[in-house]
């Protein structure tokens, strides 16, 4: 278990979450701090992307308290928690991408939706990210053609894009053959090195995480002594 | 801000207290609970089931009314392109089809009264207002968009919704409701407006137009226009806005809510689309007949 520092950017504290009357997994208590990757891991329904959504709101707590960026996520209102989630990087393990946007549109979406930059701004800073990820050639395509490497980088990208201090993956590696994952990982790591960005990620597979300097954290079944 | 509690006036709480002077015991309390709710079991399940599936489809509407009027000073960009969007696949790109279908109910309306009221001119300008422009026009207006476009919006928000795009949006911080329901909802309503006007414009002209062909026995086409214009009040405007702005505002109220509420798998796709038209075809009609009762009356 990681020691809790106050500086965390995101804390965990005997976080357990029940659903259908079953606690899915021992209280969890964890911190992520700058720079850092924490590897969260579980076998399929262990309770992995419930455990990744409490770190945005978006599930009931059984009990516990989880912390983001400064702020008790149990006490902020549905527009607070909305306007809380822009300030981290999360990407579901479906991605969340609109199949009826173009690759590109997807990717600026997080952008162009406040309002307040202009078409040129969003343009370098969707170049940026692309950068960062190696994406190329994403003006025009249909997301429904893309393939699903290119599906996981681009959420990965549009979550990167208002360059949050955290990244929350919900199994990036997810369908992806083991050449993709390698390749994946190889990104994910220079961009925490070059950028100082945290990162939690939720995964099955573990092993590829680790290999790039992870912490790692097992969810333990409830009845487990 | 001084924000002072004011306390009910005296009158007003004076039931309430006798009420609970009188149910002190438990028993009393349930059997006053009971005497509250008897009503309720005289409603059946299924009406109770209406009741509450329209007062949620209201909230949704009313909820988007006012994300468009006081929620937010200006409507933000993205939002603005998505209702654009809507209204030219809802409005603009219906418009050849629209016209058709108004150009034939036109000409078949004027060709009955023709056939029917030669030597009754005055009888066939009425027709023609209460039938297409108080009745069809915005009916057949409406429902040429709820099969165009209202399914396709229920399938559209049944897949996102199906393949966790919503709920994409939302980890995001994109307030769905805001990107994906307010220009729908806003879109349908006004397309439905001018897709109607657009709808008795060409009904009309044809009618006349038939009636030019036609008119051997009754009026002159100018002389039937005039007469359509003299049938025309202040009541043909409120029962056009009524049949036409809010049946908008309810189909794709309906057809979000049905989209917004499909289940988890792939095959409730299409349970959703058809039982979102379904109800929003007979929402219309309900909706028609009692404003067309209410004219009445």
């Amino acid at each position: 278990m990681l020691q809790p520092q106050s500086t965390a950017l995101l804390s965990y504290q005997d976080v357990s979450i029940e659903m259908g009357g079953t606690v899915l997994f021992a209280p969890l208590s964890f911190e992520v701090h700058q720079a850092e990757l924490v590897v969260l891991s579980a076998p399929a329904g262990g309770g992995k992307s419930s455990a990744l959504r409490a770190s945005i709101g978006a599930v009931q707590l059984a009990s516990g308290r989880v912390m983001c960026l400064g702020h008790n996520l149990a006490k902020l209102r549905p527009k607070e928690l909305l306007s809380l989630r822009t300030q981290i990087g999360y990407v579901p393990a479906t991605g969340g991408l609109l199949s009826n946007l173009s690759l590109y549109d997807n990717l600026t979406l997080l952008l162009r939706y406040p309002g307040d930059l202009s078409r040129d701004e969003i343009d370098r800073r969707a170049e940026q990210a692309c950068e960062d990820l190696g994406l190329e050639h994403l003006r025009g395509r249909s997301t429904s053609d893309a393939d699903q490497q290119d599906l996981h980088l681009v959420a990965i990208a549009r979550a990167w894009l208002t360059r949050p201090p955290l990244l929350i993956l919900d199994d990036p590696d997810l369908q992806l053959d083991d050449e993709s994952t390698r390749e994946l990982w190889a990104r994910l790591t220079a961009l925490r090195q070059r950028h100082d960005v945290a990162m939690l990620v939720g995964t099955s597979r573990p092993e590829m995480a680790l290999k790039h300097g992870g912490q790692h954290l097992s969810l333990c079944s409830a009845e487990d002594p | 801000m001084d924000r002072r509690f004011t306390p009910a006036p005296m009158w007003l709480c004076l039931p309430l207290m006798i009420t609970s002077e009188a149910i002190s015991s438990r028993d009393q309390r349930r059997s006053f609970a009971e005497l509250c709710t008897a009503p309720m079991r005289y409603v059946g399940a299924r009406t109770r089931f209406w009741f509450q599936y329209a007062s949620q489809v209201c909230t949704l509407i009313s909820y988007a009314l006012w994300r468009l009027t006081f929620g937010y000073r200006h409507m933000r960009p993205v939002t603005r392109a998505v209702l654009i969007k809507q209204v030219l696949f809802t409005a603009v790109d219906a418009l050849p089809f629209t016209g058709l279908i108004a150009v034939l109910l036109g000409a078949s309306v004027i060709a009955e009264a023709e056939l029917h009221m030669s030597g009754n001119p005055d009888m066939v300008g009425k027709l023609l207002v209460i039938v297409v422009i108080r009745e069809l026009g915005p009916l057949v207006a409406a429902l040429i968009l709820l099969v165009r476009s209202g399914t396709a919006m229920v399938v559209e928000m049944g897949n996102m919704s199906v393949g966790k795009e919503i709920e994409g949006l939302e980890f995001a911080g994109i307030d769905p409701f805001e990107y994906l329901v307010v220009p729908r909802i806003f879109g349908m309503s006004v397309s439905l407006v001018g897709v109607a006007l657009y709808f008795l414009a060409f009904s009309v002209g044809s009618g006349v137009v038939i009636s030019a062909i036609l008119a051997q026995s009754t009026a002159h086409p100018i002389e039937l226009v005039d007469m359509m214009t003299r049938q025309l009040g202040m009541t043909e405007l409120y029962a056009f806005t009524a049949k036409t702005f809010i049946p908008g505002l309810m189909m794709a109220g309906i057809v979000c809510h049905e989209g917004l509420n499909a289940g988890p798998q792939v095959t409730d796709v299409p349970r959703c689309a058809t039982r979102g038209t379904v109800r929003a075809v007979v929402g219309l009609f309900v909706w028609n007949a009692a404003v067309s009762i209410l004219m009445y009356i």
